[in-house]
């Protein structure tokens, strides 16, 4: 199956041309009667502050990509009633390791889900190919900076765009026989993600190591209510997200900040911390 | 070249715009709500809201962009309000039966959120970052949604969908 195919199953969707004029014969038709005080089906939907959020996502869809401002999973300036707005921008950053081995063990495993897919591309006119340590290395930068007994299981590297050299993937982390999920984000040219108007409201903010600092973040969705937390650090040209659960399960509404047990979380963080 | 309505736009100028992007506003309507008399009724109300807001674009891309979200807000909409209901969306009215492929009914069968996805990015040829900046969703959502659409698609299909990066 391929791109082509797959607008082939749209197009079939496509009515006749006899419904098509009818559906503008309707339109010109309504547009000409004078605008009914109470329209049988009331739209309240597009009101004018979804017409703004609308025309301020797409300002900062294109801001977003200017700017050298990042969030794995949306954290630029962050903002919630009766907080502070923050601004968490992450510059400069150090290089990532690639762990090659776990890698290639994931993408040739049954749990290969799809998204480890070996790619080629061109970085600086040279052809390089993923998963690769050196390639890696040449464009992303360093070694694997963490201490402790942290150990990292990657088995899931999400996405390469060129256009921005953004690697993301997805991890294990453990520590003491404990386990939680790791994500992170790196890129060779500053831009660790992007933010496109959702707001992530800073729930508290940490450090985990002296001079490192993390922070935590709220998202609730809108319809369920739910809440969800989320870690957010940088640390040597990576910016990281752990969601706060245990095991490699990402959402559990159950957890709370005030039940988990975040010194576990810090110990995590502390360990990916360099000096 | 009368006004049509309380707008600024002409009858030719609607036509135009219609002819313009009906296909996009059709596919978008019919992948929320799977059948033709609910479609047409849908892509009337989109093309209706923008016609009475007045609301000029500077380039068809924006336009075409705006009656995306549009189309697929008032699609939610409806969708919400006959579920409230508990009614079928078109009382009474049987939908006609349309002969859809394998594929066609794979990818309407997907979850609204990566349904919306796949057709920004494979059919408009939109970018992830720009469907987020459409969607309003952070980008790394954005992706995800098409990964795991991608893996659906290959589950149902038993097909590769490699192809589909």
């Amino acid at each position: 199956m391929s791109s082509h195919d797959l607008r082939a199953a749209w197009d079939a969707t496509l009515p006749s041309s006899a419904v098509r004029r009818r559906v503008l014969e309707n339109i010109l038709a309504a547009a000409a009667a004078p605008e009914r005080e109470e329209p049988p089906m009331k739209r309240t939907f597009f009101t004018r502050s979804a017409a703004l959020a609308l025309a301020a996502a797409l300002a900062l869809g294109v801001t977003a990509l200017a700017a050298w401002h990042l969030a794995a999973h949306g954290v630029t300036a962050l903002e919630a009633p009766g907080r502070t707005a923050q601004e968490v921008t992450l510059y400069d950053l150090p290089p990532l390791p690639f762990n090659r081995e776990a890698y290639a063990a994931y993408a040739e495993s049954p749990a290969n889900d799809g998204s480890a897919i070996p790619r080629e591309y061109t970085y600086g006119g040279e052809r390089v190919f993923f998963p690769d340590e050196a390639a890696f290395t040449k464009t992303t930068g360093v070694p694997i900076p963490h201490g402790g007994d942290l150990s990292l299981t990657i088995f899931s590297v999400m996405d390469q765009e060129p256009l921005v050299h953004q690697v993301s993937f997805d991890a294990t982390a453990t520590l003491d026989g404990r386990s939680c999920r790791l994500m992170g984000a790196f890129a060779t040219e500053g831009i660790f993600g992007y933010h496109y108007g959702q707001e992530m409201p800073v729930y508290d903010s940490f450090e985990y190591a002296p001079g490192h600092r993390a922070y935590l973040l709220e998202y609730r969705n809108e319809e369920t209510d739910v809440r969800l937390y989320w870690f957010l650090f940088a640390e040597s040209g990576i910016f990281y997200r752990i969601p706060l659960t245990d095991g490699t399960q990402v959402y559990d509404p159950a957890l709370t900040p005030e039940s988990a047990d975040m010194d576990f979380y810090k110990a995590v963080m502390a360990s990916l911390a360099v000096e | 070249m009368d006004n049509v309505g309380s707008s600024q736009r002409t009858g030719e100028e609607i036509t135009a715009l219609y002819h313009r992007h009906a296909d996009t506003v059709w596919r978008v309507c019919f992948s929320f709500m799977k059948n033709t008399p609910d479609t047409e009724d849908m892509v009337q109300e989109t093309f209706l809201q923008l016609i009475r807001s007045g609301q000029r674009f500077d380039s068809e891309e924006h336009e075409k962009a705006w009656l995306i979200v549009v189309a697929s807000n008032l699609c939610r909409d409806a969708l919400k309000r006959s579920h409230r209901r508990d009614v079928p969306m078109e009382d009474g009215i049987p939908a006609p039966e349309m002969a859809l492929s394998p594929l066609t009914e794979a990818v309407l069968a997907l979850p609204e959120a990566w349904k919306t996805a796949v057709y920004l990015h494979y059919y408009e040829g939109y970018s992830a970052k720009e469907i987020a900046a459409l969607l309003h969703c952070p980008h790394a959502t954005v992706r995800t949604r098409l990964m795991r659409a991608r893996r659906q698609l290959k589950t149902m299909l038993g097909g590769d969908c490699h192809e589909l990066t």
